[in-house]
């Protein structure tokens, strides 16, 4: 390990300054331009939801009105799916590390690559121009739902619209990083040789591909009835709204699994890094990806119970919601397998890992409730939904990304963050998280709907403690991100393998140089040996 | 620039991977909007089968065999690239492109009748009729508009590659853009494939 | 590489010729078949078969399958059928309703 080499960070090419990062087709840059913007995106939809907490610390009016409030939970949807969890981990994570881990020098199609990126801030700016435009906000859900998004007068083609570029760049990414995990894998890689979180960016990439053209549509079926007045979804003309809920949920289920597969690769490098012992199960994690990513095609169905599907069709995605929740449980085993009897540093990424378990799985098992119809017609439209999806999305991918950055930051900025602020920060956000959505559980089960800035007395008391877990948790997420954003600048230098990680990216320097390595290397062993 | 130095060597196989990955996204994309056919059509069956009277099926099966016959001269265009024959490759592909703009003439006509007959999205007349008519309508129309549109796409690509053959970017060892061109051109062809038959055969 | 695959096996302009006739002749069967059976059902399902042949001769043949890489024929096969059993599960809930 030379110090006298140029990082990509350093690197000067054809652009100078500023447009040197716009321009670039390097794989870390352009990560690292994700990341930026993504976090700004995740600030201002934290943002949102605070001020929505801050509306539901009391019933009645506190700082808006209804019309506020629905504009507000729109925006706050749109915003963290699908600017912040769709992209998230594969567009930072994937794009700056999937090169390196498979020994390659950047991704198959670099400018395609950038291209995305771009993509990605036109939709993100698209969508915001609804924000401003003549009509107002809207005030549909990022759901969108048949007939109301058809008629109502906010400024819905402009939301859609920007949804719809931005699928482009999901499309563009998954199709980068199949052609590239097929393409350029260093010679000794196979398959199965390839450590989990390229599996798992492989995986998610196929649901890029194959489901996001299917929002596509429907999106632009909403601007076509809106403009066109094509009746598809309107029952006045004989069109059907429960079909734009199918067509919605069959994208906008896989979607999820674009959030949590790539969460779980995460979790699967990092477990065996800090247990120092090879992960259990590789090739059962493998299968249970595809697993996942295969039977999550079928169950959107479950987000339709109350709507009026058939008898038929309620059996078959209850039981298929049932099915997919296997092969995550068979990941847990192996995660907890591989800590079991392990020699356990336990380290700021290691800290959120573990909390990611723990979130996930309330996540996970809430979601039995939803998943059985005969539970689900109480609990449909209630805070229990609510809590379920912050449980399995924010714990899910949010966790993951926090474990990720914490454990790859060294390797990114080649400095150290401060390890004792960043685990109060972890340890401050995990108590505001928890006391944020746990009570939505008890608050759905007895009865409180959710998208409603209003709601009974009886459900003051556990809204106060909602409200306040709030502000409690972004009073964490405030010490991270000082701390990361100080340390990237003056942290103590970093060595190459802080952690004694055993996979590719450890063996190049902190930071990397433009072109990854030197020489491509030659593999000889599997990714997690460390006996 | 950086990015010259990291591919030294164009990778083909690379190339036909992702643009077949492309590819499915247009078929899903597509996918969506047969979705929509078929739930319409088991819904008003009948409907469907009255309103496709309106279909004039010569002109619709000129224009398949119109398209299959451009997606020869695209095939034939290929051959001629890698056996050096750049000249009747030029010739071939304008012809596609020629064959392409005569679909679109159709086309053209076929919706003016349409409209002058108020059998539009939106229209009055279309309103007044079942509500299978108003469905398969607004399938018709959104569905052969969607499809033009991805046949202009391809157009624009024909001639991007008649460019590139002319400044000799394309060559016998360079046949990317051409085979990519030319996978595009086919996928247009296979989704009149079925729309030709669901909107003017089976009823 | 497979370029060269693609070549030998293509390197006619013969096989565009005979998949052009192949796809003609099939459509001008489709067409006839309106004109003659009216068990409709039956006739609605030959014609589709007969698409789907024609789907399948420019895939393997025009659009180069037969002659590539063999993985992008199993795709092709993976996201056709997942996109028929998608409009199958869909069809669940209409069929039954």
């Amino acid at each position: 390990m030379n110090n006298n080499y140029i990082s990509y960070l350093e690197y000067q090419g054809k652009h100078k300054g500023i447009l040197g990062w716009i321009l670039s087709t390097d794989h870390k840059r352009i990560a690292l331009l994700y990341l930026y913007t993504i976090m700004s995106f995740f600030l201002v939809g934290a943002i949102l939801g605070l001020l929505m907490k801050i509306e539901l610390i009391a019933p009645g009016p506190t700082i808006m009105g209804p019309q506020t409030y629905n504009a507000l939970f729109t925006l706050h949807g749109i915003t963290m799916i699908f600017l912040v969890v769709i992209p998230g981990i594969p567009a930072v994570f994937g794009n700056f590390f999937l090169p390196i881990m498979i020994g390659a020098k950047d991704v198959a199609f670099p400018r395609l690559n950038l291209l995305s990126w771009w993509l990605y801030v036109a939709g993100a700016l698209i969508a915001l121009t609804s924000q401003f435009l003549g009509d107002g906000p809207p005030d549909t859900g990022w759901t969108f739902y048949a007939p109301y998004s058809l008629k109502v007068p906010t400024n819905v083609i402009s939301a859609v619209f920007g949804a719809f570029v931005l699928g482009f760049s999901s499309i563009l990414t998954g199709i980068n990083f199949i052609t590239t995990i097929h393409r350029m894998r260093a010679p000794g890689m196979k398959w199965m040789k390839m450590p989990l979180f390229p599996w798992s960016l492989y995986a998610t990439g196929w649901i890029q591909i194959l489901a996001t053209p299917i929002i596509g549509i429907t999106l632009l079926l909403i601007i076509a009835e809106r403009v066109f007045k094509i009746g598809f979804f309107d029952p006045s003309l004989g069109g059907d709204p429960l079909l734009y809920q199918h067509l919605f949920w069959i994208y906008s289920h896989p979607a999820v699994y674009i959030m949590i597969l790539p969460a779980m690769g995460v979790i699967s490098e990092i477990i065996p890094t800090f247990a120092r012992k090879t992960i259990f199960g590789y090739t059962a994690i493998v299968i249970s990806s595809f697993a996942i990513a295969f039977v999550g095609y079928l169950v959107w169905g479950h987000h339709m119970f109350a709507a009026g599907m058939s008898a038929q069709a309620l059996f078959f995605f209850s039981l298929l919601t049932f099915i997919v929740a296997i092969p995550s449980a068979i990941k847990v085993f192996n995660w907890v397998a591989t800590l079991y009897k392990a020699s356990i540093d336990m380290q700021t990424p290691l800290y959120w890992a573990i909390s990611f378990i723990f979130v996930f799985m309330i996540g996970g098992l809430s979601g039995l409730f939803l998943g059985s119809i005969a539970t689900d017609v109480y609990l449909t439209d209630t805070a229990f939904v609510v809590g379920h999806f912050h449980f399995i999305v924010f714990g899910g991918m949010g966790f993951a990304f926090m474990a990720a950055i914490h454990y790859w930051f060294p390797k990114i900025y080649g400095r150290m963050y401060d390890k004792s602020w960043a685990n109060t920060g972890w340890f401050i956000f995990f108590l505001g998280y928890l006391s944020l959505y746990l009570p939505m559980f008890y608050l759905g089960m007895s009865g409180m709907p959710r998208r409603t800035y209003d709601y009974l007395p009886k459900y003051h008391g556990a809204n106060i403690i909602s409200s306040l877990g709030a502000i409690v948790m972004l009073f964490g997420l405030t010490i991270i991100i000082i701390n990361l954003v100080r340390s990237a600048r003056f942290g103590a230098k970093a060595e190459t393998s802080p952690w004694g990680g055993s996979t590719l990216e450890w063996k190049v320097p902190s930071p990397p140089p433009l072109e990854n390595f030197e020489e491509i290397p030659e593999i000889t062993k599997g990714p997690y040996e460390y006996e | 620039m950086e990015q010259i130095q990291i591919l030294q060597h164009r990778d083909d196989t690379a190339s036909r991977i992702g643009m077949w990955l492309f590819i499915f996204t247009e078929i899903f994309l597509f996918a969506g909007l047969f979705l929509v056919f078929i739930v319409y059509r088991f819904k008003y069956l009948d409907g469907f089968h009255l309103a496709a009277k309106e279909l004039n099926v010569t002109i619709g099966t000129i224009n398949s065999i119109i398209l299959l016959f451009s997606g020869m001269t695209m095939g034939f265009s290929f051959v001629a690239v890698q056996k050096g024959n750049n000249k009747f490759a030029l010739a071939l592909l304008i012809l596609t492109v020629l064959l392409g703009i005569i679909f679109l003439v159709n086309k053209y006509f076929e919706w003016r009748i349409k409209f002058q007959h108020g059998l539009y999205p939106g229209s009055s007349e279309l309103i007044a009729l079942s509500k299978g008519d108003v469905m398969f309508f607004g399938l018709y129309f959104f569905m052969t508009g969607l499809h033009a549109l991805h046949l202009i796409a391809g157009l624009v690509f024909i001639i991007v590659v008649i460019g590139a053959i002319i400044r000799k970017r394309i060559t016998p060892e360079k046949l990317a853009l051409h085979e990519n061109c030319s996978l595009y051109w086919h996928l247009v062809d296979l989704v009149w494939i079925f729309l030709f038959p669901l909107f003017y055969l089976i009823n | 590489m497979a370029m060269e695959a693609t070549k030998s096996k293509t390197s006619g302009y013969r096989m565009y010729l005979i998949t052009f006739i192949e796809l003609s002749l099939l459509t001008l069967l489709g067409v006839w078949l309106t004109t003659v059976n009216f068990i409709s059902g039956l006739t609605a399902t030959l014609i589709l078969t007969i698409a789907a042949i024609q789907a399948l001769i420019v895939l393997f043949y025009n659009m180069h399958l037969k002659f590539t890489e063999k993985i992008l024929a199993i795709f092709a096969g993976l996201a056709i059928s997942l996109m028929l059993l998608l409009i199958i599960v869909t069809m669940l809930d209409y069929i039954y309703r």
